[in-house]
C-alpha cells in the first residue's frame, strides 16, 4: 500500500474535484443486485415446475429413499475417530519455521523461549479451547516455507542455539537443538495455565494471583517423567546421559553447554509449579504500575508452595 | 547485508512494533540510531514522505512556523476510493434500523370470518378478509419492524479506510496542521474570519488529541454548526469527507500515525480480525 | 440576527449573535418592561454559561461517563452503579488494568480461607494421586501386561508340547466313533438280511411287517447274547467252585 509509486496516483487527485461522499463509488462487479425472479424469467413458479409435491414443499427427509435401506445406514459403523475430540492435540511447529523467526528477529533467543513468546510472535497459536495442550516441535519442512526452491528438513538446517520449553517433541528435534549446543525440555500445563501463558497480559489484566501450574494426567506422567523426552519430572542425570546416548546414536559431538557464556541462561527451567519464568505462583503481576506483589500470609505461602 | 537492511528497516518503524520483535539478537550500529521520540520516516530511500506545515490559530494569518513529516503508509498510501466507499456505506448502514412494518394476515384487525359463502353467491371465493387480494388487507413479504442492518467491515478495510482518506485529504490540500487549538478570544467572529481568509472551505473539521478541547474554541464552535471538534478516536472516513476541510494538531497527527501503523504492523494479526464482539477490549 | 439597540446607550461593543430563543425572550422583555438594562445581552458568552455548562460544551467526547473514562484510560466508575460493580472478579479486574488508581485493596487478588479449602478439595478429587503414585501405576500397569504377556505365551508352549498327543487322541476318537458307525450299520444291514432271507419276497423294510419281524429277531438276538452271558458266568462260577473245592 505504502511505495513511491503512489506519488503518481496521489499528484492524479490533485486535478480532480474534491473528494466527497457524493462522487465515491465502488468497483465495478463488487456489490451484486439482488435481482429477484418476477413475471417469466425467474418468476411464476420459482424454478418449481407445475403442481406435485416439489412445488408444494413436501419433500421426504434428505437421504430417504423411499423405503429400502439408505445408503447412509447400509454400511457398519467404524469407529476410526472414537474419542478423537476428547484426546489431547499438540499443534504442530516445524523447526524451520523456528529457525525463520529467530532469523527475523521475532525471538529473542538470549532469554528462554517457552510457548508464551511463540504465541507472543504471532506466528504461531494455539486454541486450548480445542483440545491444543500447547506446542509439539516437529523436525519437518513446514507449509510456510514450501515456496522455497530447495526444501530442506527442518532439523538438518536448525543452527541456533536455544533453550526451549515445548509440550510434545520427538527423538530427532531433541537431537537437532542438542547438537547445536541448546536445551530442549518438555513439560505439561493443564488448561488453566495454558489460558494463562498464552495471553499472559490478558491474564495480569485480570488483576489474579498467578495460580500453581497442575500435575498431568496419568496417561501423560511416563511421557514427562522419562528422560529420553527430557521430560520436566525427569532426572537431570538420567537427561545428560541420555543426551550423550543421543548423541551417540544420531553421530554429532554433543557440545559441552557447562563451558558456554550462557550457560545460566540454557540451564534454567521451570519448576513444576512454576507457569511463567522468574515469576513465583501466588505473586500478583501489576502491568499498571509495574509492581509485584508476594503474598505474606504464612497459609497462602504454604498453599502456593505446594 | 539482508540482515542489516532488515534492521535499519524496522529500526525505521515506530517504537511500538519494534518493541514487538525482539531486537537483541542482531548487530546494532548505535552510531545510526540515536534516542529520538520518533525514529526517522524515511528508509531505503524509496519513499512517498509527506510533509506538512504546521501553522498555527492563534492569528487569523497563518503562520507557519515548522514542517513535520508525514508517514507515507498513513498520509501518503493509495487512495483506494472503493475502499472509502464501502466504510461511506458501511457507517451509514450498521447502525440503520428500519422500523418499517407491515401487518401479516394474523395481525390484520379484522374478523377471520368467511365474508361470504362458498357457492351459489356468483362471487369469487374468499375465506378472509385479511387477504392479501383485498383492499386493506395484510402485505406479503412486506417489511417487518426493527430490521438491522449491522455488519462489520473488515478491520483492515477499515484501517485502509482511514489511511486512504487521510491520503486524500492531504494531497487535495483538504489538511492542515495546526500547533494545538488554543484561540485568542471565544468569538466565533474569530474563527470565521481566519477560516475565510485562509480559504479553509466553508466546513472545517477539528481534530485534537483529547476529548476536552479548550474553552475558547469550544464556546465559539459551539455556535457555528458547520465547524466541529472531535477527539482523535472519533476520526472516521464519513467525517473526514463530509467536512471540506481537516484541521489536526501535531499531538492528534502522531496519535493518528502511531494508532493506524500500529494496526498496520501488528504481528497479532489474528487478534485483529477475529469476529466483533460487542464488549471488546483491547 | 438581530442587532439589538437600548434606549439611552449606544453600544458601541461587539454585536453578538444571540441565540434565538434569547432574542425571543429579550423581545418579550422589552414589550413589558420599557425601561430596564438587559445585561445579558451585552456581553460575552461568557456569563451566560456557568461552569458547568462550559465543561459540557468542551467535552466532544459524545461518550457516557464510564466510557470516556476507558476510552482516557481512567477507572471507568468511581462509584459502583450496578451491582457487577460490587463483586470480587470486577474489583480484580479493576486493580488489573489501573493499578492503584482503581482504589482497590490489592489483597482481594489471593482467595480468602474459605476458597483456599475449596480449591484444596477440588484438587484431592481432581488430581488424586501424586506424581509418584501415578508413576508406580503406570508401570504396574505396564508391567502387569508384559506379565500377561509372559503368560500366555508359556500357556501357548505348554499346549504346543501336548499338541502331538492331543491330535493322536481326537484321531483315534474319531476312528473309533467311525468304526463303532459302521459296526452298527452293518449289525442293522445283516439283521435286515435276515428278515428278508425269512420273508423270502420283496418287503419294504418300513413296513410295519417288517418291523415286527425286525423287532422280533432284535428280540431274539438279545435273548441270544443274554443267555451267552449267563453260559459264561456259570462256566466261571463252576470253575471258581472247582477252583475252591481243589
Amino acid at each position: 500500500m505504502t511505495s513511491f509509486t503512489n506519488k503518481n496516483v496521489l499528484n492524479l487527485l490533485r486535478n480532480l474535484p474534491r473528494l466527497s461522499i457524493s462522487n465515491l463509488r465502488n468497483n465495478d462487479g463488487a456489490v451484486k443486485k439482488n435481482k429477484r425472479g418476477r413475471a417469466q424469467h425467474g418468476g411464476d413458479k420459482h424454478g418449481h415446475g407445475n403442481k406435485g409435491s416439489k412445488a408444494r414443499q413436501n419433500f421426504m427427509r434428505p437421504g430417504y429413499e423411499t423405503g429400502n435401506t439408505p445408503f447412509y445406514m447400509k454400511f457398519p459403523r467404524e469407529q476410526y475417530y472414537r474419542d478423537h475430540h476428547v484426546k489431547r492435540q499438540y499443534p504442530p511447529l516445524s523447526l524451520a519455521t523456528l529457525q525463520q523467526m529467530i532469523d527475523m528477529n521475532r525471538i529473542d533467543i538470549t532469554k528462554p523461549i517457552d510457548l508464551s513468546v511463540l504465541c507472543n510472535t504471532g506466528l504461531y497459536n494455539i486454541k486450548p479451547e480445542d483440545k491444543h495442550f500447547g506446542v509439539n516441535l516437529i523436525d519437518e519442512v513446514s507449509f510456510f516455507l514450501l515456496s522455497f526452491n530447495n526444501i530442506v528438513m527442518g532439523a538438518d538446517n536448525f543452527k541456533a542455539k536455544i533453550n526451549i520449553e515445548v509440550q510434545w517433541t520427538s527423538e530427532s528435534t531433541i537431537a537437532a537443538i542438542e547438537r547445536n549446543g541448546g536445551v530442549i525440555t518438555t513439560s505439561f500445563f493443564d488448561v488453566n495455565s495454558l489460558f494463562i501463558l498464552i495471553n499472559p497480559k490478558k491474564f495480569f489484566q485480570r488483576g489474579e494471583a498467578i495460580p500453581r501450574r497442575m500435575i498431568p494426567p496419568e496417561d501423560a506422567i511416563l511421557y514427562y517423567s522419562s528422560a529420553a523426552n527430557r521430560g520436566y519430572l525427569a532426572d537431570p542425570e538420567k537427561i545428560s546421559w541420555e543426551r550423550f546416548v543421543l548423541a551417540q546414536k544420531y553421530g554429532y559431538k554433543l557440545p559441552k553447554i557447562e563451558d558456554d557464556p550462557d550457560y545460566d541462561m540454557l540451564v534454567s527451567r521451570k519448576d513444576q509449579r512454576q507457569i511463567f519464568y522468574g515469576l513465583e505462583p501466588g505473586w500478583v503481576v501489576n502491568l499498571k504500575d509495574k509492581v509485584i506483589l508476594k503474598p505474606t500470609d504464612p497459609q497462602l505461602k504454604e498453599f502456593y508452595r505446594s | 547485508m539482508l540482515l542489516n537492511c532488515l534492521a535499519k528497516q524496522i529500526r525505521a518503524l515506530p517504537s511500538t512494533f519494534a518493541a514487538a520483535c525482539r531486537m537483541s539478537s542482531v548487530a546494532t550500529e548505535n552510531a545510526e540510531f540515536t534516542e529520538v521520540e520518533e525514529p526517522p520516516m524515511v528508509y531505503g530511500g524509496y519513499t512517498n514522505l509527506r510533509q506538512a506545515w504546521v501553522s498555527n490559530l492563534d492569528t487569523v494569518k497563518e503562520n507557519p512556523s515548522t514542517i513535520i513529516d508525514l508517514h507515507p503508509q498513513v498520509f501518503g498510501s493509495r487512495p483506494r476510493i472503493d475502499i472509502i466507499h464501502e466504510n461511506i456505506v458501511w457507517q451509514r448502514k450498521y447502525r440503520y434500523v428500519s422500523y418499517a412494518n407491515t401487518k401479516v394476515t394474523a395481525e390484520v384487525n379484522m374478523s377471520s370470518k368467511k365474508p361470504w359463502p362458498q357457492k351459489g353467491q356468483g362471487r369469487a371465493r374468499h375465506g378472509t378478509r385479511r387477504s392479501p387480494l383485498f383492499k386493506g388487507g395484510s402485505v406479503i413479504h412486506g417489511p417487518r419492524s426493527h430490521t438491522t442492518h449491522f455488519y462489520m467491515l473488515p478491520f483492515y478495510k477499515r484501517v485502509y479506510g482511514l489511511t486512504s482518506t487521510l491520503s486524500v485529504k492531504l494531497i487535495q490540500d483538504d489538511l492542515h496542521i495546526v500547533k494545538n487549538l488554543d484561540l485568542p478570544s471565544d468569538d466565533p467572529s474569530y474563527i470565521n474570519d481566519l477560516v475565510d481568509s485562509r480559504l479553509w472551505g466553508p466546513s472545517v473539521l477539528f481534530i485534537d488529541d483529547t476529548d476536552t478541547m479548550p474553552r475558547n474554541i469550544s464556546l465559539a464552535l459551539n455556535q457555528i454548526k458547520h465547524m466541529n471538534l472531535m477527539p482523535v478516536y472519533g476520526l472516521n472516513v464519513y467525517s473526514m469527507l463530509k467536512y471540506e476541510t481537516l484541521v489536526l494538531t501535531v499531538a492528534a497527527v502522531k496519535k493518528i500515525q502511531e494508532r493506524l501503523l500500529y494496526q498496520l504492523h501488528r504481528p497479532d494479526v489474528h487478534q485483529a480480525t477475529k469476529k466483533f464482539m460487542l464488549n471488546m477490549q483491547n | 440576527m438581530s442587532i439589538i439597540s437600548f434606549k439611552g446607550f449606544s453600544y458601541a461593543g461587539k454585536i453578538v449573535k444571540v441565540p434565538i430563543i434569547q432574542c425571543f425572550l429579550a423581545r418579550n422583555a422589552s414589550i413589558k418592561n420599557e425601561v430596564q438594562d438587559f445585561d445579558i445581552v451585552t456581553t460575552t458568552a461568557e456569563n451566560v454559561l456557568s461552569e458547568k455548562e462550559v465543561k459540557a460544551i468542551c467535552d466532544k467526547s459524545r461518550l457516557n461517563h464510564g466510557h470516556r473514562n476507558m476510552v482516557n484510560g481512567r477507572v471507568p466508575y468511581d462509584k459502583p452503579v450496578h451491582r457487577y460493580h460490587n463483586t470480587v472478579k470486577y474489583k480484580r479486574k479493576m486493580y488489573g488494568r489501573y493499578g492503584d488508581a482503581s482504589n482497590v485493596y490489592p489483597g482481594l487478588a489471593w482467595p480468602t480461607a474459605e476458597d483456599l479449602e475449596d480449591i484444596r478439595e477440588y484438587e484431592s478429587v481432581a488430581y488424586p494421586l501424586t506424581i509418584q503414585e501415578m508413576q508406580q501405576n503406570a508401570m504396574n500397569i505396564i508391567e502387569s501386561e508384559r506379565q500377561a504377556i509372559l503368560l500366555n505365551q508359556q500357556k501357548i508352549d505348554n499346549n504346543m508340547k501336548k499338541l502331538n498327543g492331543w491330535l493322536n487322541e481326537v484321531k483315534e476318537k474319531s476312528a473309533k466313533k467311525l468304526f463303532e458307525a459302521q459296526q452298527a450299520k452293518e449289525k442293522k444291514e445283516k439283521l435286515i438280511e435276515e428278515v428278508k432271507k425269512h420273508f423270502g419276497y420283496k418287503i419294504d423294510p418300513k413296513d410295519d411287517r417288517f418291523k415286527e419281524m425286525l423287532v422280533k429277531r432284535e428280540k431274539e438276538e438279545k435273548k441270544k447274547v443274554r443267555e451267552e452271558k449267563k453260559k459264561v458266568r456259570e462256566e466261571k462260577l463252576l470253575n471258581y467252585l472247582d477252583s475252591k473245592a481243589k
